[in-house]
């Protein structure tokens, strides 16, 4: 049919053209607000007319939600008008309701597509919104302005012809209607669990008042997962609201600390920590906000010693762009450093997530390589830098704005917030389950390899697709409790790194229920101690090579009171093989040990060794009291009174597990702390 | 193969008639001699009417009256073969070998029956004798050139499917098979370049058909599809090149495009397997999952032993959010020795 047009897909498009313009033929009547056109209705004109010059004013000082209020009256005098058409379409554009504005820029175009010059230009940002990217390009191509913007949606549309191509595979479902309202729902934020979602809404609620732009302000809430993994109905978080804006943006692994934004001043970061299982009144960032400057989404390490958050201050690289604050050994926070170049675009970097993995960040841009508006995107630092940010794929990404986007530890569940069509109403929730790569399938193919002789044979292929990669780190998670009554302890736990005898990070466990998170990344040593005033401490060790797979523990420790009798296991105190020579990875425990004999100046310990009950009861007597000797010896010259210290080795005669595994020897492998006195 | 032995064989035939008549320029004929020759003759005449008994009776009275006559044992030996008797025409053909001078034809043959009794060692070597007695003996290179392929001795295929294009540089048969050695080698290049040799000598479905394969071994899916479209101009019927081609629109991602294809090869050919097998992975690939699961469903019951039916159906049955199911399909699939479903049932059906 149209034999200058080589491709099929262009064909469509001319062909889809020039039935448009066909219509446009029968509708193409623009008709102007004058008086000849409406010789019966001059009253009705009167207003209309009145009505678009408040339209016009509103829309010159960018009130654009009462410019397309007055505009729509006149729109429903006369809908015919291409420039009043357009003006409603700028306004919904500005309003980032591209949707609602999308049928009359249409419209406009209809009745006269040169009514304003950019109006091919907006065509093609609207098919792209729509996905129609042949098309969104055959109107790019046309569009003779705003040529550097054009430019970047030219790039962003054959990204997403290339992304439409190679779909994510995932589910994506509303998270319902316990957490969803009528009104808008986002900056879904969960603990590392995955078990407790904080969510911002700006729905109707007790005291709650409109906001300048016509919606209620934004309030905080909560809703955790009960028994069967169902989101509860979700209760408002009063402590952490306010009068106007309070809006969440970061939560620590184990939730127990909390980042807000709240839009005083110019916008700033808030934190706030839990008490008693409550939140205390949220405190100012100092560190992080800055006069004049727009502060807003924020994410704590898998540590909770950086903070990574998003700022418009002077020298960064573009509008928005992320930075990040550390906690130096005073533990006060330093200058806030910018992530550089890879991640920053002269863009917006929104809504960072630090994911518990301790090296992966996810953000929102619209200045990378996406399909159009925000997309999402991960990078991780490894080797000293950030690697190039990874789009997270179709139907994650689209062309409108996707943000708000929050990941579980183990990387199988996502939640981010969009306003598509199906929802409850404005801003939903939704909940990304990804399926992984595709499946594989075997293709059966046959050929008649020779030319006389028929023989089959079958071929594979697998598709390639963008795959999150596991995330190598375990969850610790679990209660502390006394060890005789159960009740749940408020203590503190210290994270080292054993290689570097290292404290990484204190955390706190719930005053209330003694709960705890911690997120442990592979590649490291650690040392966890778990202390509380009046209890022996309590140890583990967790060797988690680069290789270690992401795994989820649960643990109840019970900790014993500081009283004659009372044994622990001192499971961080290694030895060079055969030998009773201290490892340098022990020094981190044995400090500890040191500042509990300070701290409790009166009592009185015996350091005993053990071993498993391999080789002769002789040899393995010998080796345990020389082990538990290294450790009084240290103890000693660090200056405790050798009085209160006593040795003994007991070989293999005190087994706390059988002989008969490498893991029951591993564990009677051990040297222990007890009070005698 | 009984194709190309029953033409050589008819070659056979005209040059022995041929070589009696030129016996029969020969002034002085002894009386056996005659004798001989007019038994020769009913036993072609019997031969040619397939009373192969009364030929065999005719041509054991030839060689009685004349044991020195060539036709005849060679005749008789071809006779054998026909009627299965390999043991029988193989002594045939060496008391053939012992009055003839022209001894690579009775190699080949002998060949050919070891063949016929899979015995494709001495198949070779009865070829070597052949073709050390007559180097340019091209059918013997093109024989050879078969059973290395099916000894899957490529390189060895390749050597004798050269020697014959040195012989007749047209023979666009042995361009293809040579193409299809090389396919089987991974020489995509090469193969590609013999294919389109074959292609420019004789425009042949199969010829377009082996190098749209090439092609999508190559990945160049579109070149594959434009293959696969001339082999079907020149024979609509060719249902192969249809299962092929909507494999490759499955490739470029036209998945109703696949689904046309593998339904008009179904038209072809009646629940052809590997065409329902494709179509299934087309409609899951178009999100059509039901039909997809319909699909699997049939293969399941035609072939409960093959265990890609049930990767395949569990694959659909998980984008049916059916994950139970589709762990019970990935564990049948596992136990019937698809590894990638072991990896599911291990990761995913916890």
């Amino acid at each position: 049919m149209y034999p200058f047009l080589k491709h099929n897909s262009m064909k469509k498009i001319v062909m889809s053209l020039f039935l448009f313009s066909f219509i446009s033929i029968a509708y193409s009547q623009n008709i102007e607000f004058i008086k000849t056109n409406f010789p019966d209705k001059k009253k009705e004109l009167k207003t209309a007319v009145k009505n678009i010059k408040e339209g016009d004013k509103q829309f010159k000082d960018q009130y654009y939600r009462e410019a397309v209020d007055a505009y729509l009256e006149a729109f429903n005098f006369n809908s015919k008008n291409a420039r009043l058409n357009y003006q409603i379409f700028i306004c919904y554009l500005n309003l980032n309701e591209k949707g609602n504005g999308f049928p009359f820029l249409e419209r406009a175009f209809q009745l006269d597509s040169i009514i304003n010059i950019d109006i091919p230009f907006y065509m093609g940002v609207m098919h792209q919104y729509y996905t129609r990217f042949d098309s969104a390009l055959y109107y790019f191509n046309k569009a003779q302005t705003m040529k550097d913007e054009k430019i970047k949606h030219i790039r962003e549309c054959n990204t997403g012809k290339t992304m439409l191509e190679n779909e994510v595979r995932c589910f994506i479902d509303n998270i319902g209607e316990n957490i969803n309202s009528s009104y808008d729902e986002y900056n879904p934020t969960i603990t590392a669990d995955g078990n407790t979602l904080y969510f911002t809404s700006r729905r109707d609620g007790k005291n709650i008042e409109y906001a300048p732009d016509g919606k209620f302000f934004e309030n905080i809430y909560v809703s955790e997962k009960d028994s069967n993994k169902v989101w509860n109905k979700s209760q408002i978080v009063d402590e952490l609201n306010s009068k106007t804006h309070s809006a969440v943006q970061g939560i620590s692994n184990d939730g127990q600390k909390i980042i807000i934004y709240r839009d005083d001043k110019s916008g700033d970061l808030y934190e706030s920590k839990m008490k008693n299982n409550k939140f205390q009144r949220p405190k100012t960032f100092p560190s992080i906000n800055e006069d004049n400057s727009h502060e807003i989404s924020a994410s704590y390490s898998f540590d909770g010693k950086t903070v990574y958050f998003c700022s418009d201050r002077k020298n960064g690289l573009g509008q928005h762009d992320i930075y990040k604050v550390t906690l130096n050994k005073k533990g006060k926070y330093g200058k806030p450093e910018n992530l550089g170049s890879i991640i920053n675009t002269p863009y917006e970097e929104k809504c960072v997530l630090a994911h518990p993995d301790g090296k992966t960040i996810y953000f929102s841009s619209n200045g990378h390589d996406g399909m159009g508006g925000y997309d999402i995107y991960y990078s991780s630092f490894e080797n000293g830098k950030w690697s190039k940010p990874v789009n997270l794929g179709y139907p994650i990404n689209t062309p409108g704005d996707d943000i708000y986007f929050t990941i579980t530890a183990d990387n199988k569940i996502g939640y981010y917030a969009s306003n598509k069509e199906g929802g409850y109403g404005g801003k939903d929730i939704y909940v990304i389950t990804f399926l992984g790569p595709e499946k594989q399938f075997v293709f059966k193919t046959e050929d008649n390899l020779l030319s006389d002789v028929g023989k089959s044979f079958f071929d594979t292929k697998e598709i390639k697709t963008i795959e999150l990669e596991a995330p190598k780190l375990t969850l610790l998670k679990g209660v502390v409790v006394d060890e005789e009554n159960k009740t749940p302890l408020f203590a503190s736990i210290d994270l080292y790194d054993l290689e570097l005898n290292e404290l990484l990070a204190t955390f706190e466990t719930n005053e209330s229920t003694g709960r705890f998170l911690l997120s442990l990344p592979s590649g490291k040593n650690y040392s966890v101690n778990v202390k509380a005033e009046g209890y022996l401490f309590h140890s583990e060790n967790f060797n988690l090579p680069d290789t270690a797979q992401y795994q989820e523990i649960e643990q109840t420790i019970e900790l014993k009171k500081l009283e004659v009798g009372k044994e622990i296991v001192l499971n961080n105190i290694f030895f060079e093989f055969n030998k009773a020579t201290l490892l340098k990875e022990s020094m981190a425990e044995l400090e500890v040990v040191y500042q509990l004999l300070v701290d409790n100046p009166n009592i009185y310990v015996e350091i005993s060794g053990h071993t498993d009950n391999v080789g002769s009861a002789a040899v393995n007597n010998k080796l345990s009291l020389e082990r538990a000797k290294s450790v009084v010896d240290y103890l000693i010259q660090k200056g405790i009174a050798k009085e209160r210290l006593t040795s003994v080795g007991y070989g293999f005669d005190k087994p706390i597990a059988p002989n008969t595994t490498e893991e029951g020897r591993q564990k009677n492998r051990r040297t222990e702390f007890k009070i005698i006195k | 193969m009984k194709k190309f032995t029953l033409a050589f064989l008819l070659l056979i035939i005209i040059h022995s008639l041929g070589f009696s008549q030129k016996k029969d320029s020969i002034i002085v004929i002894k009386s056996n001699e005659h004798k001989a020759e007019n038994f020769f003759n009913n036993a072609v005449k019997s031969y040619e009417s397939k009373a192969y008994d009364d030929a065999i009776n005719y041509l054991q009275l030839s060689i009685a009256e004349n044991n020195q006559y060539p036709d005849a044992y060679f005749l008789l030996s071809m006779i054998h073969k026909e009627k299965g008797n390999y043991k029988d025409a193989i002594h045939t053909l060496h008391d053939y070998l012992l009055v003839n001078e022209q001894k690579d034809t009775a190699y080949y043959f002998i060949a050919e029956i070891y063949y016929l009794e899979n015995n494709l060692d001495y198949a070779t070597q009865y070829l070597n004798l052949c073709l050390e007695n007559n180097a340019k003996f091209q059918n013997a290179y093109y024989f050879q050139s078969k059973i290395h392929f099916e000894k899957a001795e490529y390189e060895n295929a390749i050597y004798n499917l050269t020697k014959v294009l040195e012989i007749q540089s047209d023979f666009a048969p042995a361009f293809n098979d040579r193409g299809s050695a090389n396919r089987m080698l991974g020489n995509y290049e090469e193969a590609f370049a013999d294919y389109t040799r074959a292609i420019l000598i004789a425009k042949q479905p199969i010829y377009y058909n082996n190098r749209g394969s090439v092609n999508m071994k190559l990945e160049k899916y579109k070149e594959a599809i434009e293959d696969y479209t001339e082999a079907l101009k020149l024979d609509s019927t060719y249902y192969l090149a249809l299962n092929n081609r909507g494999i490759a629109k499955i490739e470029t991602k036209n998945y109703i495009g696949a689904i046309e294809d593998f339904i008009l090869c179904l038209e072809i050919k009646n629940n052809y397997y590997s065409a329902i097998s494709n179509r299934g992975i087309a409609y899951y690939k178009a999100k059509k999952y039901k039909e997809a699961i319909n699909d699997f469903n049939t293969l399941i019951a035609i072939n409960p032993s093959d265990g890609n039916n049930y990767l395949h159906r569990g694959n659909t049955k998980e984008m049916l959010r059916d994950k139970e199911g589709a762990c019970e399909d990935w564990k049948k699939a596992a136990e019937l020795g698809v590894e990638s479903a072991k990896k599911y049932v291990t990761n995913e059906c916890k």
